[in-house]
């Protein structure tokens, strides 16, 4: 008899396991699209190495994130966040043309600049451009819709650069959610999720330029959507 | 994902069904550990030492249940969660958590970062009790309010940590020539360790392993076994996921002070805390509040803020100026809090019904 029970728990094991594949092959929502283009700058094999190192690393935060927001059912579209590396070895010379072209979420692009003599380690200047989803959203307060962020690409920046570039895709899902009309129990997971990589970043120092902005930006929101206005 | 069903099933069934003792015999919690992502064998290397680190930290709770890590051997098809998750539910492994990760090569040195993640599998395997679910009932006449919360988060990307051009040479030959023996004693050498290994048993300061062909005892380098945030982390949640509350406690206490923490884990060691103490019978409020003030907009800490609320209201005795204040507390966070939730969230619904069987 204990046999057959333990046969009887491994055949309920494998049901369940068979309902978690069928969960996760259900139809999906539109493609929420960061397009990567080039970052330029890059002529020598340790500077294409930094730049692939740079990629990667912004890539696989995307996947992370993509993850880790779309576990509820409101936030399940979320899921179809993803990055697109077509364009990586292009450049891109009309934004507005390329985000509308592309029906893209955001683009980033951007410039690697060599290290200073002693320093060692190259700096990125990336450029997150999100259209118009500002002006959309009918931001009271922020109308930029290209934001800048330096970084070195460094084993000490490791952190800094996921949070950054975090921060900059949570910012363009929240404007995106709040001009498509999403439940706003997805906006204030968005908001606490920014809020706790702004309070990261805070801590390290680096919480600085269009990162602080926008962590004012999603405070502004949060309010706003907290006390709306009569 | 897509997967092609039959593929994905048929041979792990017949697996599972020849060696069911396996998989099957008790209540365990079954963490995967599968190599990182890297360069040679450094990937391999650290997972493999978070795993031992794990294993230092199971511990003989009375509880009927067992924690297993699982030393994977392969690396993941794609750095990606959903890739870690279904290597977790593959059913030689059938894994409750998963430790997975990738080390990025710098300049300067490598930059490792691992993720943790709780598989579905968690809150369906029928043969664990969901002891980590904390659940309220308040009576209702002759039936009762259920009030559940599960855990904060489904998964958790720890801080990176860091290894300078030397300390990566040192890992990635950290197993390398260890000599094994035949015995647990250490006494009869039968080969030397090279590339990948499986571990099956851990004492504090030796280990029976595989490799090269050849199983037997290896003695651990010292500092081993002291312990990192991500396999202290995941250690405070093998022991939650066995109910030993005690356990789990210590192990937080001992983290939650730890500067490489980030936002999200540090209001997370509080909530658990907090959720240790109420399993204890005390109250976790002052816990759920500090991670509160952390973040108002998390609802998960919200949520515990007001079940903590309710479990406080629940223990004070009837007409006490304790019970009165509690109630009073509560009504306030439920107003307070109450634009986090949609105005058919079943669980805010069940919370309302509840706070208005508890007026005093």
């Amino acid at each position: 008899m204990p046999g057959t029970v333990i046969k009887l728990r491994a055949l309920a094991a494998v049901f369940a396991v068979c309902q978690l594949f069928a969960e996760q092959t259900r139809a999906q929502e539109p493609v929420l699209k960061a397009s990567v283009w080039k970052y330029g700058g890059a002529i020598s094999a340790p500077s294409q190495d930094a730049i692939d190192s740079f990629r990667s690393i912004v890539a696989d935060k995307i996947l992370m994130l993509r993850s880790s927001l779309s576990d509820t059912t409101e936030a399940k579209y979320l899921a179809s966040l993803a990055i697109d590396l077509t364009h990586q070895n292009e450049n891109l010379s009309d934004p507005l043309a390329a985000w509308q072209t592309e029906q893209a979420l955001l683009l980033m692009s951007g410039i690697l600049v060599s290290p200073q003599a002693g320093s060692g380690a190259f700096t990125v200047a990336s450029t997150i451009y999100i259209g118009d989803l500002a002006q959309r959203y009918g931001s009271p307060t922020q109308s930029k819709n290209s934001f800048r962020v330096d970084l070195p690409i460094s084993s000490e920046e490791l952190g800094t650069i996921q949070d950054t570039h975090s921060l900059l895709i949570i910012y363009a899902l929240t404007l995106d959610a709040l001009s498509t009309n999403r439940d706003h129990q997805v906006v204030f997971r968005l908001i606490a999720m920014a809020h706790n990589i702004s309070q990261d970043l805070q801590l390290r120092g680096r919480l600085n330029g269009d990162a602080a902005l926008i962590s004012k930006e999603m405070a502004t929101i949060a309010q706003s959507l907290r006390y709306p206005a009569p | 994902m897509k997967l092609n069903p039959f593929i994905a099933f048929v041979m792990p069934v017949w697996a599972c069904l020849l060696h069911p003792a396996n998989v099957m015999a008790e209540e365990q919690v079954r963490v995967l550990v599968p190599p990182f992502e890297s360069q040679g064998y450094l990937g391999e290397n650290v997972a493999n030492v978070l795993g031992f680190q794990l294993l230092g930290t199971l511990s003989d709770v009375d509880k009927n249940t067992s924690g297993v890590i699982i030393f994977g051997t392969q690396p993941l098809k794609t750095f990606s969660e959903e890739s870690a998750i279904e290597r977790a539910l593959n059913l030689t492994n059938l894994a409750h958590l998963v430790i997975w990760g990738k080390a990025y090569s710098f300049s300067d040195g490598v930059g490792i970062q691992a993720n943790l993640s709780f598989t579905p599998f968690r809150l369906k395997d029928a043969n664990r009790k969901h002891r980590e679910i904390w659940t309220i009932h308040v009576p209702s006449g002759e039936s009762i309010v259920e009030l559940k919360v599960d855990l904060p988060r489904q998964s958790y990307s720890f801080p990176a940590i860091l290894l300078s051009p030397e300390a990566v040479s040192q890992f990635e030959k950290i197993f390398e020539k260890l000599v094994i023996f035949g015995d647990p004693a250490l006494t009869k050498q039968v080969g030397t360790m090279a590339g990948a290994f499986r571990a099956y048993q851990y004492l504090p300061d030796r280990a029976e392993i595989e490799s090269n062909g050849v199983r037997g005892w290896v003695r651990l380098p010292l500092g081993w076994a002291s312990q990192s945030v991500v396999s202290s982390f995941s250690a405070a949640y093998i022991r939650l996921l066995r109910g030993d509350w005690l356990g789990a406690e210590m192990l937080l206490e001992n983290i939650v002070q730890s500067e490489n923490l980030n936002a999200e884990i540090r209001i997370d060691i509080s909530l658990l805390l907090g959720l240790t103490r109420e399993m204890q019978g005390k109250s976790g409020v002052s816990q759920f509040l500090t991670a509160v003030n952390e973040n108002e907009f998390d609802v998960s800490a919200i949520k515990y803020l007001i079940m903590g609320r309710v479990a406080d209201i629940m223990r004070a005795s009837e007409k006490s100026d304790a019970r009165d204040e509690a109630y009073g507390q509560l009504v306030q966070d439920l107003g307070e809090y109450a634009f986090l939730f949609s105005g058919d969230d079943e669980w805010f619904r069940d919370v309302g019904t509840a706070a208005s069987l508890l007026k005093p």
